[in-house]
């Protein structure tokens, strides 16, 4: 793993990276329509949703590479799901964000305790204290199992609070309904752009975290090496 | 419109902020590899 | 498959007597559930005319804050005395180990509430005692303890782990918390119990799943 995250595949990564959320920042301010009813504001959503979307992506990423983990014993499933969980907790902290922004001018409050907004926050919740577990223990394998397991009981617990807490009461907009999209024609454009950018920078603050963790692997390695000369 | 730039503002210094962290730990990581090499070169000579 | 249920007795009844002994915990827990119970007292000034709107929230949170202090318990001093690397010895499933512990988790909390119901009746003036309500306790109980189990023998092994178990249990177990709190409240108004079903469903479906998702990653969770 000495040059992950170097090579010409990834440079090809970044550039798209960088050119696509460029080409998203475009569509979303200029390209798409005004919306009718809430102005300006409405633009929100086209970074909003995707990021919401791509946390809950880190997030199932995160149980694939527990469970990869817990299979193999190989580190780098370990290494994928810490470096998914520090980019969903990313993606996560922008959806409450922008979320909250968006919801001052539209209902007044800055926050509201309903389904998703909630969902998204005890998401949040789990995946910081998945930080805070993997930091209170030493031994690396045993560090990763538990992570591991941690990682697949919260990633189970999500759907199912969400359902809990819709159950309960909700006033977020329903724009993705079972029958089809409430957007129309160039909004539903724009919206699949800022969709790719978003996955693409997902895409990239994965590979470098992993990077990260990889390099620090290989000194944690050359020290121990050191250590016993 | 306000709202529409804090929102855009926001999600640029998340994701920046992250990307700093991790030009952090990785000058960390640098930093360690050469007293590393450093402390090599030593007992090579010793 | 008789070896593995004689296995699991062996352990419940082993915590079971161990308890009694002392009564250690189940007074600590006790003490606990009453302290938080006088507590929200003051802090919501619950008089006679609200105490039904907020007795289900009051009830619930001195159960699991109770609670953790059990599953605190359950695996600490196995690891503290060097119990679980005895266990671990037996030639048995670790899954069984789970079990054990977990049943004889959710007895003690039950335990607990058997006396906590009929005390909080008193002190809200609301009759608690009854059928519908002890079948919600039950299957919270159950979820409760089936994932705080799992936590526990992992937090067990972990720095500041009393402190761990909570920040990392009650984000996970917030459906728990969600679907009884607005069971109790729907039996405490009056409707029936098929009105609530589909909160009594999500308990029932939460119960399975974790105690399934506990069965097969538990292993890995020992094994350190």
């Amino acid at each position: 793993m000495e040059n992950w995250g170097t090579g010409r595949r990834s440079a090809i990564l970044y550039g798209l990276t960088g050119l696509g959320m460029l080409v998203a920042l475009y569509m979303a301010l200029g390209f798409a329509p005004t919306e009718l009813t809430m102005g300006n504001v409405q633009r929100i959503f086209y970074w909003h949703v995707p990021s919401a979307w791509n946390g809950f992506l880190a997030f199932f990423v995160t149980l694939i590479g527990g469970i990869g983990y817990l299979r193999t014993g190989q580190r780098r499933w370990d290494v994928l799901a810490l470096s998914s969980v520090e980019v969903g907790l990313t993606f996560s902290i922008i959806t409450a964000i922008t979320g909250s922004i968006w919801a001052k001018p539209t209902w007044n409050v800055w926050w509201v305790w309903e389904p998703r907004l909630t969902s998204v926050t005890i998401m949040l919740i789990i995946y910081a204290a998945y930080l805070l577990l993997r930091r209170m223990i030493d031994d690396p394998v045993r560090r990763a199992n538990f992570a591991a397991v941690y990682g697949i009981a919260g990633f189970a617990s999500v759907p199912i609070t969400f359902m809990a807490i819709r159950w309960w009461r909700t006033i977020h907009p329903i724009i993705f309904q079972s029958q089809g999209f409430n957007l129309t024609g160039t909004m539903l454009i724009v919206f699949f752009a800022c969709l790719i950018a978003f996955t693409l920078l997902y895409c990239t603050l994965l590979v470098l975290r992993m990077r990260l963790e990889f390099a620090s692997d290989r000194v944690a390695e050359l020290k121990a090496r050191m250590e016993r000369q | 419109m306000a709202y529409l730039t804090a929102a855009f503002a926001a999600i640029w210094a998340v994701t920046f902020v992250f990307v700093l962290s991790i030009g952090a730990r990785q000058r960390r990581l640098a930093i360690e590899v050469e007293d590393l090499h450093a402390e090599l070169d030593k007992i090579e000579q010793a | 498959m008789r070896d593995a249920l004689d296995a699991v007795w062996a352990i419940v009844r082993k915590d079971v007597v161990a308890e009694l002994r002392t009564k250690e915990t189940l007074s600590t827990m006790l003490i606990f559930v009453l302290l938080t119970v006088v507590i929200f007292n003051f802090a919501f000034d619950l008089r006679v005319d609200n105490t039904q709107q907020v007795a289900p929230g009051v009830l619930w949170v001195a159960f699991i804050f109770a609670g953790v202090l059990g599953l605190n318990r359950s695996f600490v001093l196995e690891v503290d005395k060097g119990c679980l690397e005895g266990l671990l010895l037996t030639p048995a499933d670790r899954s069984v180990i789970y079990f054990g512990k977990m049943i004889g988790n959710v007895i003690f909390m039950l335990a607990v509430e058997a006396i906590g119901l009929p005390v909080f009746s008193v002190l809200f003036n609301l009759m608690l005692v009854r059928l519908d309500i002890i079948l919600i306790v039950a299957l919270g109980t159950i979820g409760f303890a089936g994932v705080g189990t799992l936590f526990s023998a992992m937090t067990a092994n972990t720095r500041a782990r009393e402190v761990l178990l909570p920040i990392l249990l009650f984000p996970v177990v917030l459906p728990v918390i969600l679907a009884a709190v607005k069971a109790t409240a729907g039996v405490l108004d009056g409707l029936p119990l098929g009105e609530v079903a589909n909160w009594l469903g999500l308990l029932a479906a939460f119960d399975v799943i974790f105690l399934a998702i506990a069965y097969m990653t538990f292993d890995y969770v020992v094994e350190g």
